[in-house]
C-alpha cells in the first residue's frame, strides 16, 4: 500500500537580501537551498536543526507567509506557492500552524473563545451560537473545560495556552499540522501532557504532523521519520530509529553526540560510542508498512 | 484620582452653567450693563464685572464649554486620523508607509503652534476653524507613535497566526493591530487633553478662536489685558486661572492614566 | 567533609505586590563546596533564579528576605550594601541566560572587559587589555587580541557567552552562579560551554551553582543536584544518584515525564495538578497537593530532612 503524500516540497529555495547600500548590490543569502521533502499522510515528520538551519523558515514558506524564490509546495496535488487567492484560502484551511510560544501566538486582548473562533469567522458563515458550540467541542478535544472560554491568554498557564493554540489550529479540520517547537517553552511535566495530547489527536483525527524541534528526545518520541536540516539543506532523512542508531552524516552524529538522552540507560550510552558505519543511501525509500 | 473629581467638577460646571449663575445673559455672553462696569469681586458678582458690565463669573463658567469642546474634539480627531494612518503605514510598509510618513514629517517640520496659527488665520476666525487648525497639527504625533507600534506588532506571532489562518490584511489590521496599539494611544490622548486646551486658549488669545461676544477664556484674558494696569485685575486673572487649573487637572489625569497602564505596577516577579 | 563555601539556610523570599504577598522561596536549604558544581533544577516558577539572585542580593525593592546565606561563614543577607558590593564580582560572580542582553551593545568586548578589570583592580593600571586578552584565551576564544575590538553583535551566541564567562571570572571569584547559561544556545554549543565551565571549575577550584530546568544539563555538568519545587528544596544528592534512584515523588515524576529513547509514542507520565501559586500559603509539604503518596501528615507539617549524603524532604522517609 503506497501512502499518499500529504505534503510535497520540491526544490524549495528561500532567500533574503543582506548587505547592500548606496553603492553595493545586496547579496542574496540562501536560507533554504533546494529542499525536497515528502511527508506521508498520517505520519509525523520530525525536523531537527540548529538556529540558522532554516527550519522555521521552512514552515513559514510552506504556509506562504514568507515569499519563496523558487520551488513548489504541493498539498492535495495543488501548489500552494502559485495558487490564486481563492484557491489559497481553501488550501490554507487544510494546513494550520502551532507556534512555539503560545503567549505570543495568541492575541493578548482577545478571550479564548474569540481566539479559537477566529478561523471560523474568517472562513465560514457559521452564526455566533454555532461558532460557540464548535469552540466548546474543540476545547473539549484538547482537554480544556468550557469555563476557559472566557479567559484571557495571560490568565492561562503555558500548557493551557498551548492547548488553546492547538484548538484554534484544529478549528477548520485541517489535515496537516505544522508545529514549530510546540513544547519547547513548556515545563517538562506540561510538555508530557501536550505531547500525549498531540499523539491522541493524531490517532483520532488522522492528522499529518511536521514537528520542528531542537530537542532530540522529544523529536524521537513523536516522529516516524526525521529530517535533519543544516544550513538550508536536508542533509539526512530517514526513519527515527535508523537516524538515532546509525546516523550517517557527520553533522547528525555531532548533533546526537552533543545532546545526551535524558536517561543513563545502557542503550543511551551505547548510542554515544557506537562506531559509525556507512551502509546504504542517506535518503529515505519508503518501504510498505515501514515504521 | 483627585484629578478625576476636579475634572468632573469642571465638566459639570460647564454643562450646568446656566443654572449656576443668574447673570447668564444671551447664551452665556453675559448682560452688558455699563452702570455696573468694572465692579470688583463681590457677593453679587463673585468674579467681578468686566468692561461692559458683564458678570465675569458667568462668563468664566460658560467659557469652559468652548475650551472643553475644543480639547475633546481636537484630541479625538487627532487620535482617530493619526492612529488610522499610523496603523496602515506601519502594517503595510513599503511605499504606503513612505508616502504617509513623509507627509507626516512635512507637517511635523512646522512648529505646531505656528502652523495652527497660520491655518486658523487663513480661515474665518471662529471656534470651528480653531478646532480644525489645531487638529491638523495634532494627528502627526499619533501617526508616529502608532506606526512604531504597528511595525513591531506586525512581526508578532499572533499576527503571523492570523495570516496563516487566511485572514486578509484588513482583517488583521482591524482585529489584531489596532486593538493592540491603542494602549499608548490612550495614554497619549489623556496627556494631550490638557495640552490641546492650552493651545486652544493661545489661539483665542490671539483672536483666532471664538469671537466676541461669546465667552472664551483666552479671549477674555486678551481683552482684559489693557485694564490690568488700571487696577482691574479680575478681568484677566479669573479666566487665566481657569485655563491654568483646567490644563493642570487634565495633566494630572494624563499622568494617572500613564501610571495605571505601566506594567511595572503589577509588581510580581518570577 | 570540608566546610562548604556557600551555605543557604531556610532562605525565604516573598514580594509585596499590589495583589498581596507572593511567596517565591519557602525555605531553601543548600550547600555548595569548593570545586564542586551543584545543579539547582526545577520547573518554571520554582524559585531557582530567585535563589541565585538572593545570594548576590540582586532583588527588587519590594522583596522581603529571611534566613541565612553564608559565604565562608559571612551572612550575606546581613551585610550592608557597600560590603555586598565588594563581594559581588570579586568573591561571587554570576552569568545569565541571554548573553546578548547582558553585554552592552555599544561598547566593544575589550572596553567592557577592561571596565570590569579596572573596577576590581585586578591588573596594573594601563594593562587592562592584556588581562582581558588573557581571560579571553582562558575561555578558549581564538585570536583574543582581535576579539577585543569586536562588538557583541558581531559574535555568535556561544562566543558571547564565553565573553560573559570571562567577565565573570576577571576578579577570580570563588563562587560562580550560572543561571541557565546554555538555554538560549544551540545544542552543539551548549555542550562546549558546559565543558568549558567544567574545565574552569577544576582549574580554578570554583564552586558552581548551576541553575537550570534541563535534566540533560544537570547530568552532563554537575556533581550534585538539588531539586527545587515551589520554593523548597525537596531532594539533594550526588547527581548520578538523584537521577538514577530518585527518592522524592516529585523528582520521580519529573524524570518519568521525560521522553526517552525506545519508548516511542507511548503516553508520557504527566503530573496532575499545577504548581502552587505565590499567593497560596502552604502549611505542609509543598508537593502534597499533587503527590500520589500524600498522607495526612504531609498536608499538615512540612517534612524534615532525611538522609545525609542523599537527602530528601519527604514524610515517606524517616527523619
Amino acid at each position: 500500500m503506497i501512502q499518499a503524500a500529504a505534503l510535497e516540497i520540491r526544490d524549495l529555495r528561500v532567500e533574503y537580501s543582506a548587505g547592500g547600500g548606496l553603492l553595493r548590490r545586496p547579496t542574496p543569502v540562501r536560507v533554504l537551498d533546494g529542499i525536497d521533502l515528502i511527508v506521508k499522510e498520517r505520519e509525523t515528520l520530525g525536523l531537527v536543526g540548529e538556529s540558522g538551519s532554516g527550519k522555521t523558515t521552512l514552515l513559514l514558506s510552506v504556509l506562504r507567509l514568507i515569499p519563496a524564490a523558487s520551488g513548489q509546495v504541493r498539498i492535495a496535488g495543488e501548489d500552494v506557492l502559485t495558487a490564486p487567492r481563492d484557491r489559497l484560502r481553501w488550501l490554507r484551511r487544510r494546513m494550520q500552524v502551532v507556534f512555539q510560544n503560545p503567549h505570543s501566538s495568541l492575541d493578548p486582548h482577545l478571550p479564548v473563545h474569540e481566539l479559537v473562533a477566529e478561523p471560523l469567522r474568517i472562513h465560514t458563515r457559521m452564526t455566533r451560537p454555532e461558532r460557540l458550540g464548535r469552540v466548546t467541542n474543540l476545547l473539549d478535544d484538547v482537554g480544556l473545560p468550557s469555563t476557559f472560554a472566557k479567559a484571557f491568554p495571560h490568565e492561562l498557564s503555558g500548557g493551557q495556552a498551548q492547548r488553546v493554540a492547538i484548538a484554534r489550529a484544529l478549528a477548520l479540520s485541517p489535515t496537516l499540522l505544522l508545529l514549530d517547537e510546540p513544547t519547547s517553552s513548556l515545563d517538562v511535566s506540561v510538555q508530557a501532557q501536550v505531547l500525549n495530547l498531540l499523539v491522541d489527536l493524531q490517532q483520532e483525527l488522522g492528522l499529518t504532523y511536521v514537528f520542528v524541534s531542537h530537542d532530540l528526545s522529544v523529536v524521537q518520541h513523536i516522529s516516524d521519520r526525521i529530517a535533519v536540516l543544516h544550513l538550508g539543506q536536508i542533509i539526512e532523512l530517514g526513519p527515527t530509529e535508523r537516524i538515532f542508531q546509525s546516523p550517517e552524516h557527520p553533522y547528525t552524529q555531532a548533533l546526537l553526540a552533543a545532546s545526551l538522552p535524558a536517561e543513563t540507560s545502557g542503550a543511551a550510552r551505547h548510542l554515544r560510542t557506537k562506531p559509525r558505519d556507512r551502509k546504504g543511501l542517506p535518503s529515505d525509500h519508503a518501504r510498505p508498512g515501514s515504521q | 484620582m483627585i484629578s478625576l473629581v476636579a475634572i468632573a467638577l469642571i465638566v459639570l460646571a460647564a454643562v450646568f452653567a446656566p443654572w449656576l449663575t443668574p447673570h447668564e445673559g444671551a447664551g452665556g455672553t453675559g448682560t452688558p450693563d455699563l452702570a455696573t462696569a468694572f465692579g470688583a469681586p463681590s457677593l453679587e458678582h463673585p468674579f467681578g464685572t468686566d468692561d461692559l458690565g458683564r458678570d465675569v463669573f458667568a462668563r468664566v463658567l460658560f467659557g469652559a464649554r468652548p475650551s472643553l469642546v475644543l480639547g475633546a474634539v481636537v484630541v479625538t480627531l487627532g487620535m482617530v486620523i493619526g492612529t488610522g494612518l499610523g496603523a496602515v503605514a506601519g502594517f503595510a510598509g513599503g511605499w504606503i508607509d513612505e508616502i504617509i510618513m513623509r507627509f507626516t514629517d512635512i507637517i511635523l517640520s512646522f512648529p505646531a503652534l505656528l502652523l495652527a496659527i497660520l491655518l486658523a488665520a487663513t480661515l474665518r476666525p471662529s471656534l470651528e476653524s480653531a478646532i480644525v487648525a489645531i487638529s491638523v497639527t495634532w494627528w502627526p504625533w499619533y501617526t508616529r507613535l502608532v506606526r512604531a507600534q504597528a511595525v513591531s506588532i506586525r512581526e508578532r506571532h499572533y499576527v503571523l497566526a492570523a495570516r496563516s489562518l487566511g485572514a486578509s490584511p484588513l482583517w488583521v489590521l482591524w482585529h489584531h493591530v489596532l486593538p493592540n496599539v491603542l494602549g499608548p494611544v490612550r495614554v497619549q490622548a489623556a496627556l494631550d487633553l490638557g495640552a490641546a486646551i492650552l493651545v486652544g486658549a493661545a489661539l483665542s488669545f490671539l483672536g483666532l478662536g471664538s469671537q466676541p461676544p461669546s465667552p472664551d477664556w483666552g479671549r477674555m484674558v486678551s481683552d482684559g489685558r489693557q485694564y490690568v494696569l488700571g487696577g482691574y485685575w479680575w478681568l484677566t486673572v479669573f479666566p487665566g486661572a481657569a485655563i491654568y487649573v483646567t490644563a493642570l487637572t487634565f495633566s494630572f489625569l494624563g499622568d494617572g492614566v500613564q501610571k495605571a497602564s505601566d506594567p511595572r505596577a503589577r509588581g510580581m516577579s518570577s | 567533609m570540608s566546610v562548604p563555601l556557600l551555605e543557604i539556610n531556610d532562605l525565604q523570599l516573598s514580594f509585596a505586590t499590589a495583589l498581596g504577598i507572593s511567596r517565591a522561596l519557602r525555605g531553601v536549604d543548600l550547600a555548595v563546596q569548593r570545586g564542586v558544581s551543584v545543579g539547582l533544577v526545577g520547573e518554571s516558577g520554582c524559585g531557582k533564579t530567585m535563589t541565585g539572585r538572593s545570594v548576590l542580593g540582586l532583588l527588587p525593592p519590594n522583596a522581603r528576605v529571611s534566613g541565612r546565606v553564608l559565604l565562608d561563614g559571612i551572612d550575606l543577607l546581613a551585610l550592608p550594601v557597600e560590603r555586598l558590593r565588594e563581594i559581588r564580582g570579586s568573591r561571587v560572580a554570576m552569568i545569565f541566560q541571554d548573553p546578548a542582553a547582558a553585554l552592552n551593545p555599544v561598547f566593544s568586548v575589550g572596553e567592557q572587559l577592561s571596565a570590569v578589570i579596572r573596577h576590581h583592580r585586578v591588573s596594573l593600571p594601563g594593562r587592562e587589555l592584556d588581562k582581558a586578552a588573557q581571560l579571553l584565551a582562558e575561555v578558549r576564544l581564538s585570536d583574543p587580541e582581535r576579539l577585543l575590538t569586536r562588538y557583541p553583535h558581531q559574535l555568535s551566541g556561544g562566543m558571547q557567552q564565553r565573553v560573559m564567562i570571562a567577565m565573570a571570572l576577571s576578579a577570580s571569584p570563588e563562587l560562580l552562579i550560572a543561571d541557565e547559561p546554555t538555554t538560549s544556545l544551540d545544542v552543539t554549543v551548549q555542550a562546549q560551554i558546559l565543558d568549558l565551565l567544567d574545565e574552569l571549575r577544576r582549574r580554578r577550584e570554583l564552586a558552581v551553582l548551576l541553575i537550570t530546568h534541563n535534566m540533560d544539563v544537570v547530568r552532563r555538568a554537575t556533581q550534585e543536584v538539588a531539586v527545587l519545587y515551589a520554593g523548597r528544596v525537596v531532594e539533594h544528592g550526588a547527581t548520578h544518584e538523584v537521577l538514577g534512584s530518585p527518592r522524592h515523588p516529585y523528582t520521580q515524576a519529573l524524570l518519568a515525564a521525560l521522553p526517552r529513547l525506545g519508548g516511542r509514542r507511548q503516553p508520557l507520565q504527566a503530573i496532575a495538578g499545577s504548581v502552587p501559586r505565590g499567593d497560596e500559603a502552604i502549611q505542609g509539604c509543598v508537593f502534597a497537593s499533587r503527590c500520589a503518596y500524600a498522607m495526612d501528615i504531609c498536608r499538615d507539617n512540612p517534612p524534615r530532612e532525611s538522609g545525609a549524603e542523599h537527602s530528601v524532604w519527604c514524610w515517606l522517609y524517616p527523619s
